[in-house]
């Protein structure tokens, strides 16, 4: 007992303690009820059981007739989620914002209170409007190209039994 | 009964401010190659402050927003965040450097995840470990390096009752299906090449992934050990770089920047008793 850490950490200081103590109490909390606030983490990702599905959709860019490759060993794995992960959300949303929907469905009768603090700091319709604008200036800058018509598809894929995936359907879902 | 506290000396900070700061200059240099430095952001537009509270005061303070869509800001926080850990590897025992470090981290920390549009964990030892640096008390160091041996430990330890406790282990099919979600892209346009032949092996032998799978979280629960002793730390380290290099090959997944948190592993960097 005498020589655990949190006793040796108080006897050292009283005010480190506290603040450790609070972090490694709070971590536990923010697990135990699933809700992640900075700086206590929730480290369930890829924890919930998953069943194969045969069709996968998979990005596709085209840059003025081109297409972008962003899965090849030279493009580093940030650039390919950035390129694609606010991408999927947006595509997810229908205009309308993940976390404000998130909210909505949790708390609906309460939501009204929070609204004035969550709205403002949270994308509304002319963000949405844009997103597509940042996606091409993104891609653009990364790539270091001039894109001057950017066409994204979704293209659906289906597994072999080999493991190997093919392209059951190509779908236009974005041009800017 | 006085049981003296071990403590870091000159000697380790330096070798541990070496090993840290040098860690996020290459996170650095891989992030400004990857593009996603604030000043090559181009002002994204969607933010993701999801639940997180402490996101939602960032964004009030309009903190994301000011670092990605001000270019002359974005450039500043950009070079300070390579500008001082090399001051921080010149003058390793000022404690000022490590905590500019971190009050310029943090901007980008948010704004990379916010404009994201997902709350990545990879950054989060350089969240922690400059604080060891924040102190020039020999004992404040050795238990701040303590705890940060602690909190690595639980991500893992944590990470492993997740699982369990969601049924993961009872799902023998959740190994390929993580495999096909996580490497749909990859498979589509890179099938042919010799990682691409072993995700189809892997995703075609389901019984395979899941017995990968079983045994990177079983990993991860044999961290919990290391709660009670410190004799595994050496397996520790390696486990750690193991898991992360595993996930990052097989699951598209990059967390080698987590790794900053192994020097509490490190038995070159063990505090002096």
């Amino acid at each position: 007992m005498h020589e655990s850490y949190f006793f040796r950490l108080f006897r050292h200081s009283k005010k480190l303690g506290f603040g450790l103590a609070l972090l490694f109490s709070g971590s536990i909390l923010s697990n135990l009820i699933g809700i992640e606030t900075t700086p206590f983490f929730v480290f369930g990702m890829f924890s919930a059981p998953e069943k194969p599905q045969q069709t996968h959709a998979v990005w596709q860019f085209v840059a003025d007739c081109q297409t972008l490759d962003y899965t090849s060993a030279n493009i580093p794995l940030f650039q390919r989620y950035f390129a694609t992960n606010p991408l999927s959300k947006y595509h997810a949303a229908f205009g309308k914002c993940p976390t404000q929907q998130f909210l909505k469905s949790k708390i609906t009768d309460r939501y009204n209170q929070i609204a004035p603090f969550i709205e403002p700091i949270t994308p509304d319709s002319n963000d949405f409007a844009h997103f597509l604008d940042w996606q091409k200036a993104y891609l653009a800058s990364a790539y270091g190209y001039t894109i001057e018509q950017l066409t994204i598809q979704l293209v659906q894929c289906q597994y072999q039994t080999d493991g190997s995936i093919i392209p059951i359907d190509t779908l236009v879902v974005y041009q800017k | 009964m006085n049981i003296p506290a071990p403590e870091i000396g000159s000697t380790q900070r330096k070798r541990m401010v070496q090993w840290t700061f040098g860690i996020w200059i290459l996170a650095w240099c891989y992030r400004l190659h990857a593009h996603v430095l604030l000043h090559q952001m181009e002002a994204p537009v969607l933010n993701y402050p999801y639940i997180d509270l402490t996101y939602w005061l960032a964004h009030f303070a309009r903190i994301p927003e000011l670092s990605t869509q001000n270019h002359i800001l974005a450039y500043a926080i950009d070079l300070a965040l390579l500008l001082i850990p090399i001051l921080c590897l010149l003058l390793p025992e000022k404690r000022r450097y490590p905590i500019l470090f971190t009050l310029f981290f943090l901007p980008y920390y948010f704004s990379f995840n916010t404009f994201g549009m997902s709350h990545t964990h990879c950054l989060i030892g350089f969240l922690f470990v400059p604080m060891i640096f924040w102190s020039n008390n020999v004992r404040t160091q050795y238990f701040l390096w303590e705890a940060v041996r602690y909190f690595t430990l639980w991500i893992f330890v944590c990470a492993f009752f997740w699982k369990l406790g969601r049924g993961y282990f009872f799902e023998p099919e959740h190994g390929q299906a993580i495999l096909q979600s996580t490497r749909a892209a990859y498979l589509f346009y890179q099938g042919d090449t010799w990682l691409g032949q072993l995700l189809k092996y892997l995703i075609s032998h389901p019984e395979l992934s899941y017995a990968l799978m079983v045994f990177g979280a079983l990993l991860q629960g044999s961290f919990i050990i290391g709660f009670f002793t410190k004799k595994l730390d050496t397996y520790y380290f390696w486990a750690a770089v193991v898991f992360h290099l595993t996930t990052w090959i097989l699951m598209d997944i990059v967390f080698f920047e987590l790794l900053v948190c192994n020097i509490s592993f490190a038995w070159w960097l063990k505090p002096e008793k």
